[in-house]
């Protein structure tokens, strides 16, 4: 008789479940990026994937020789280091504290726990005037779904930000093209940025950012600069 | 054995089981994803006609209710303050003739309680089954909203507190307690660390406005809860970063060496 009740019991707690527990999701599996990203190791400034170095223009050599000077003079001009102001792109993606990502139909949008950034990549077919809004340290986004990858092309960045703390600099010409796509059933998310700026760089270059999928981590929306922070000592940081 | 007695065992068996496999949701469940979709988009106060408009006469207890639509916090609320939140206050206003000492002025996070209730800058829901993220335009920022699950009991205090929510019918209600007392009120009202606030949120009319109620209840700072209701209507302009930290210059923003020198006014 026990044992037909736990049965029964169990028949009924499916139903119970299925009927007022289903939570339903907006978007299709394969659009879907929202969950909290971590990632185990960051590198301390952005290198192009294959190795190379960065291939400055003259123009662009001069850009970057002058920003790394007036930094070494005045570190605190690094305002996202130094205020906590947003970091900008893809700088951003080099963090060692956990991103989340949230889905919708409309739109995906990235939470950056560090320094409390917002990248909302809208699924529209067209930047907004940039004679009307922005510039902004986060650009303009807009973003698609090619098969299973979120493609986002972000430009129209206010001109403090910079590529990565060493100091790349940027021009007016600048975007920034990334393309998310999950790894191994999920547990891994991809980000692939591809930059172009031809008046500070020869040609389009990119870079690879791997995170891993943490649902364990809740991400804290309340960074304050110059507080505590989560422990971060997991994180490998280097070059 | 009897046979109501094996019964009554097979449902409280299943209840328990039930609740096993989904804790709260299985209480509240979850309004259609048709339902959820008119959720989307930019929620303003902006362009609305700020009309005044006193509430009906509702019992919530001894509450005292805010007009709808009033951005700042009625002086109403002012009444409700204990002698040293109301110290704090009165102090507040004496000072703050110009740019108002306030976690935002200081490049803090415009912050739980204050940046729901205002209405002039825009929301968006990102709702997910286990998460509902709500980004609101002033100083970017985002509240998580944790659903259909508890708070943790080892909460640390955060400018935004901790947030729960769930489902009753078509509105969602959510729960955040664990403030940092740093946060405010937007005019200088201060809180404790015991400041609890429920929200309700759903769509009214035809569907492109929402009504929020809020009710903030400390027992360490007011006298009683109190209840504010505020309209606001869908927009068809883009979310737009704003930062005021680009803006400050009367008061300084914490910096990554010696982090935030803002104190609330005592």
């Amino acid at each position: 008789m026990i044992r037909v009740s736990i049965a029964l019991a169990a028949v009924l707690c499916l139903g119970f479940a299925a009927a007022a527990g289903a939570r339903p999701s907006l978007v299709q599996p394969d659009h879907d990026l929202t969950g909290v990203w971590w990632a185990r190791a960051i590198p301390s400034r952005i290198v192009p994937a294959n190795g190379a170095t960065l291939p400055y223009t003259q123009a662009g050599r001069a850009m970057a020789d002058r920003l790394q000077a007036r930094l070494k003079i005045d570190p605190q001009s690094d305002r996202a280091r130094h205020n906590c102001l947003p970091k900008g792109l893809p700088r951003a993606f080099l963090t060692a504290y956990p991103i989340q990502a949230l889905s919708t139909p409309e739109q995906t949008t990235l939470f950056f726990e560090e320094n409390r950034q917002v990248s909302v990549m809208r699924y529209i077919p067209h930047h907004h005037d940039p004679d009307v809004w922005g510039p902004f340290y986060m650009g303009d986004t807009i973003a698609h779904w090619e098969g299973d990858t979120l493609i986002a092309d972000s430009r129209n960045f206010i001109d403090e930000v910079m590529l990565d703390a060493s100091g790349v600099p940027h021009s007016d010409k600048f975007r920034v093209v990334q393309r998310f796509r999950k790894l191994n059933a999920g547990k891994q998310l991809e980000v692939v940025a591809t930059v172009e700026d031809p008046e500070v760089f020869t040609r389009s270059w990119s870079t690879r950012f791997v995170y891993d999928r943490r649902d364990d981590v809740d991400v804290d929306t309340s960074w304050i600069c110059g507080e505590p922070h989560r422990d971060v000592s997991t994180v490998k940081q280097g070059p | 054995m009897p046979g109501h007695v094996t019964k009554t065992r097979i449902v409280l068996a299943a209840l328990v089981l039930a609740g096993l496999a989904s804790p709260a949701a299985a209480d509240h469940p979850w309004p259609s994803a048709a339902t959820l979709r008119a959720w989307s988009g930019v929620w303003t106060g902006q362009n609305l006609q700020q009309q005044l408009q006193q509430q009906p006469q509702q019992a919530i207890g001894s509450a005292l209710r805010a007009p709808v639509n009033d951005r700042r916090f009625p002086p109403e609320l002012a009444n409700l303050l204990r002698p040293k939140y109301r110290a704090a206050w009165e102090k507040f206003k004496s000072v703050a003739e110009t740019e108002p000492p306030t976690p935002d002025n200081n490049c803090l996070p415009f912050a739980m309680p204050g940046e729901s209730v205002t209405t002039n800058f825009g929301q968006v829901f990102h709702i997910t089954p286990r998460v509902i993220g709500i980004l609101i335009e002033i100083d970017a920022q985002m509240r998580l909203v944790h659903m259909d699950v508890d708070h943790p009991k080892d909460l640390k205090p955060s400018m935004h507190g901790h947030s729960v929510g769930h489902w009753e019918g078509d509105t969602l209600v959510i729960d955040t307690i664990g403030f940092d007392p740093r946060s405010q009120f937007n005019d200088g009202i201060t809180h404790s660390d015991k400041l609890h606030v429920v929200e309700r949120y759903r769509l009214v009319g035809d569907g492109r406005e929402m009504e929020k109620t809020f009710v903030f209840t400390d027992p360490e700072a007011f006298t009683g809860p109190y209840t504010i209701v505020r309209r606001v209507h869908k927009d068809d302009e883009p979310f737009q970063e704003y930062l005021n930290a680009q803006n400050n210059r009367e008061y300084p923003c914490p910096t990554a060496e010696a982090g935030s020198a803002y104190k609330p006014v005592e």
